[in-house]
């Protein structure tokens, strides 16, 4: 609390919404890549995403093996994956540490991804 | 970490050997990972020595589970009943190359629990006509 405190929730708050359009202005460049959900500004620090060529999973793993961690899977939420159709889904997420260059690296991998399973 | 998409698992998840339905079936089994969303059915045809003479998976899930799948049921075709109760873990393990942690392993051996399910079901069946 008092590391937070010293940050401020605001300066908080606004580094998490400059990641997360960064992230989602970064993602929208990788063809054949969705993202689920509202627009940056209307979401907390988190991006759920799924890619054509691969299932959640293995592209969870792939981004793990470059050192980029993200979850894969459900998050709790079964019946929205059931509604929008897919098995699973891998989820980004962003906090006060987070840098450009992490998310940089996150396209990256999902690069990675693409050329594994091209 | 790289090992896990070698070539084999790639080229049987993208070209699959053993894929798709059988009908008819003598056995079939489905189930799931829940958290994961991995899902696999396994049809399985045997003579009248209970000896595999055809196995095909479907379903859908990660890299890992459906090689693991098309290479267990490619794996099985000429073997009893009973031999197919023997296939361990390792010999998963052995069939894709690859170690495996904790999570993932639940992607590889999803299709040996399925076959299994559907072999003791057969069984089951042979004990209550007896």
């Amino acid at each position: 609390m008092d590391f937070l405190g010293g940050l401020g929730m605001q300066a908080v708050h606004a580094h998490e919404a400059e990641m997360t359009e960064y992230a989602m202005d970064r993602l929208s460049e990788v063809p054949g890549l969705r993202v689920y959900g509202p627009p940056a500004a209307e979401r907390g620090g988190v991006v759920a995403f799924s890619m054509a060529e691969a299932h959640p999973h293995d592209v969870a793993q792939i981004l793990d093996s470059i050192g980029v961690a993200v979850r894969a899977g459900h998050h709790c939420a079964m019946p929205i994956h059931e509604k929008l159709g897919v098995p699973a889904t891998t989820r980004a997420s962003f906090y006060v540490y987070t840098t450009t260059a992490e998310i940089d690296r996150l396209i990256d991998g999902l690069y990675k991804v693409k050329h594994i399973f091209a | 970490m790289d090992d896990l998409y070698r070539e084999q698992i790639i080229d049987r998840f993208k070209n699959p050997r053993s894929r798709g339905m059988l009908d008819p079936h003598d056995f079939t089994y489905e189930d799931d990972n829940p958290l994961c969303g991995d899902r696999i059915r396994i049809d399985v045809r045997v003579d009248a020595d209970n000896r595999v003479t055809a196995a095909a998976f479907s379903g859908q899930g990660c890299a890992i589970a459906q090689a693991s799948a098309d290479l267990l049921t490619e794996f099985v075709v000429g073997k009893t009943l009973d031999e197919v109760k023997q296939i361990s873990k390792d010999d998963i393990l052995e069939m894709l190359g690859i170690e495996l942690g904790p999570v993932r392993l639940k992607c590889a051996l999803l299709s040996l629990k399925v076959l299994k399910a559907g072999v003791y079901g057969i069984d089951q069946l042979e004990v209550d006509l007896i």
